[in-house]
């Protein structure tokens, strides 16, 4: 019995077909990586499995948790995407409330998650979990650096003790650095919980270091799915071997000598911003 | 706030209508002379000492006339400000968090509403109710509801397609929660800037209603039933319509003001300029 299943997904846009007869399945604990390009389908399936998708938008196929088809009606969908899916968006940004601070945001989705079980969890224990510091959740997120609202977003998704994370493009918006303690926290928490994971990408990298099964999506079809040392290791597809071949980084030598005099000169440029109230 | 004291016109608008408001409500407690005192033998006088502003064809102080009639228009407007708002952005944030028919029904009914000037929709309650003030707070008031309805939900479709209602979504919080949690306390600018327009707007509204007859009734005034009393003797004491014909135009100005420089100070693409240093 799979935790997730999907079969025969597709999302489409009047006549336009955004995503196409896409098939997938998770099982607990596992990791799974969705790669492609920018527009190629990848958020649409995140968004059609949490039952978000924008309006206007026609699904077809089927989605299970479980093996219970995923209810069509709003009202049982928000009570069950809250349990069982937890979500972390691209830009956290925008991803956070900006007038509410991020402590409360954090307890409404605790209290929404809240079974009344024994399992019950407090709101300094998440911060924690997630590595913001209790005083953080008194901030807004304008007051708080990238990888803090990616942290905080991530403690929302956990709140209410989902099996599946589903994270878009976590890292996207954040500096390598950060982008790599932000993966790390993620691998170490879906360990820690046993959560399945969902992750979302362009960036092989990232993909490679969390997930153990990866597809490679493009133009809204999976072209390849397999595990991730056979995917990226021997691409069988064209698309992917392109992928593959575009990720590599090589150093080139800057072989064009300067034509001509200088012609832009900085010299110990400063720049002040004033601080408004 | 510090960005708010270098707004002039803020500051002269806030100011202006403060002083007017601050008129009508001593005029609570106290007034030069009883507005309801009529006596002939003293009446068309100068302004002097003893009337400031000098008396009306019945011997009214005119000072005291203006002072409750500011009273008048200011209730009167905010009442209708508050009815507006009251039933204007539920409306408005119901038909942006469900959309679809909720959004069809509610454009359509501000649509209808909108069809009705006030002027109409008061002649419509005098028929049914007489004139009087009430009548007038009405018309104003459900004047006001689809100017509301539209601004909060123009502004709570752009908040919407924002993740963190979709993170709110995803937690389980139903259309009403997000609505009055996440929605409305990011357009509540939107919201105070077009109150204090529609307060303004209202002031005129009720001085033109109870111009033509249809608003406050005497022995009650307002600044438009003062200018309808003194219009008949306007080439004769031309002071008397002037008094109050200015007092709505300085009101009606300032809150204009005061609402333009509130939404220069508190525009939301303006907010995130300042103090916006991340600690770590």
């Amino acid at each position: 019995m799979s935790l997730l299943s999907v079969e025969n997904l597709a999302v489409h846009f009047g006549t336009h077909a955004a995503v196409a007869d896409i098939s997938l399945s998770l099982e607990r604990g596992e990791r799974f990586g969705i790669i492609g390009e920018s527009g190629s389908g990848k958020t649409l399936t995140a968004l059609a499995i949490t039952g978000l998708l924008p309006e206007g938008a026609i699904m077809a196929g089927s989605i299970c948790i479980d093996d219970q088809p995923v209810p069509t009606n709003e009202r049982a969908m928000a009570r069950l995407r809250g349990k069982r899916i937890g979500m972390v968006f691209q830009e956290p940004m925008t991803a956070l409330n900006p007038l509410m601070p991020i402590g409360d945001q954090i307890g409404e989705a605790i209290r929404l998650g809240d079974t009344g079980g024994v399992e019950h969890i407090e709101l300094p224990m998440l911060l924690k979990e997630v590595g913001l510091e209790n005083r953080h959740g008194q901030r807004y997120a304008h007051q708080l650096s990238g990888g803090q609202r990616q942290r905080a977003m991530i403690a929302m998704a956990l709140a209410s003790q989902p099996d599946i994370l589903i994270a878009d493009e976590p890292t996207s918006a954040l500096d390598l650095i950060t982008q790599r303690l932000v993966l790390d926290l993620i691998s170490e928490l879906c360990t820690r919980r046993q959560m399945a994971l969902l992750f979302i990408s362009h960036d092989l990298k990232s993909v490679g270091a969390l997930c153990s099964r990866v597809a490679v999506v493009h133009n809204g079809r999976f072209v390849e799915v397999g595990g991730t040392g056979k995917v990226f290791g021997a691409p069988q597809q064209d698309y992917t071997r392109r992928l593959v071949a575009a990720a590599e980084f090589k150093m080139k030598p800057v072989t064009r000598p300067p034509i001509g005099e200088t012609l832009l000169e900085v010299r110990g440029l400063t720049r002040d911003y004033r601080q408004g109230g | 706030m510090r960005r708010a004291f270098r707004h002039p016109s803020l500051i002269l608008g806030l100011a202006a209508s403060g002083l007017f408001a601050l008129l009508a409500l001593v005029s609570l407690v106290w007034t030069p002379y009883p507005i309801a005192e009529i006596d002939i033998g003293r009446r068309f006088l100068a302004p002097s000492l003893a009337h400031w502003l000098g008396t009306d064809n019945l011997g009214r102080d005119l000072a005291s006339l203006v002072m409750a009639g500011t009273l008048t228009s200011f209730v009167v407007a905010a009442l209708a400000v508050t009815i507006g708002a009251g039933l204007g952005v539920p409306l408005g944030l119901a038909a942006a968090a469900w959309g679809g028919a909720v959004e069809w029904a509610v454009l359509r009914l501000s649509d209808f509403v909108f069809a009705f000037p006030a002027v109409i929709v008061a002649i419509l309650i005098t028929t049914l109710f007489g004139p009087s003030a009430v009548n007038a707070i009405l018309a104003i008031g459900i004047f006001n509801i689809p100017v509301f309805a539209r601004v909060a939900r123009g502004g709570a479709l752009s908040i919407k397609t924002l993740d963190f209602v979709a993170a709110a979504r995803l937690a389980g919080l139903g259309n009403w929660a997000i609505a009055f949690r996440h929605l409305l306390p990011n357009i509540a600018s939107l919201i105070i800037v077009q109150g204090t327009i529609q307060l303004s707007l209202g002031i005129l509204a009720e001085a033109g209603l109870s111009y033509i007859g249809l608003g406050t009734q005497p022995p009650a005034t307002s600044l438009g039933l003062i200018l309808r009393d003194a219009q008949s003797l306007f080439l004769l004491h031309p002071s008397l319509s002037l008094v109050p014909g200015l007092a709505i135009v300085i009101i009606v100005v300032a809150l204009n003001l005061a609402g333009d420089g509130l939404r220069d100070v508190i525009d939301p693409r303006l907010k995130h300029q300042g103090g916006t240093g991340v600690t770590p």
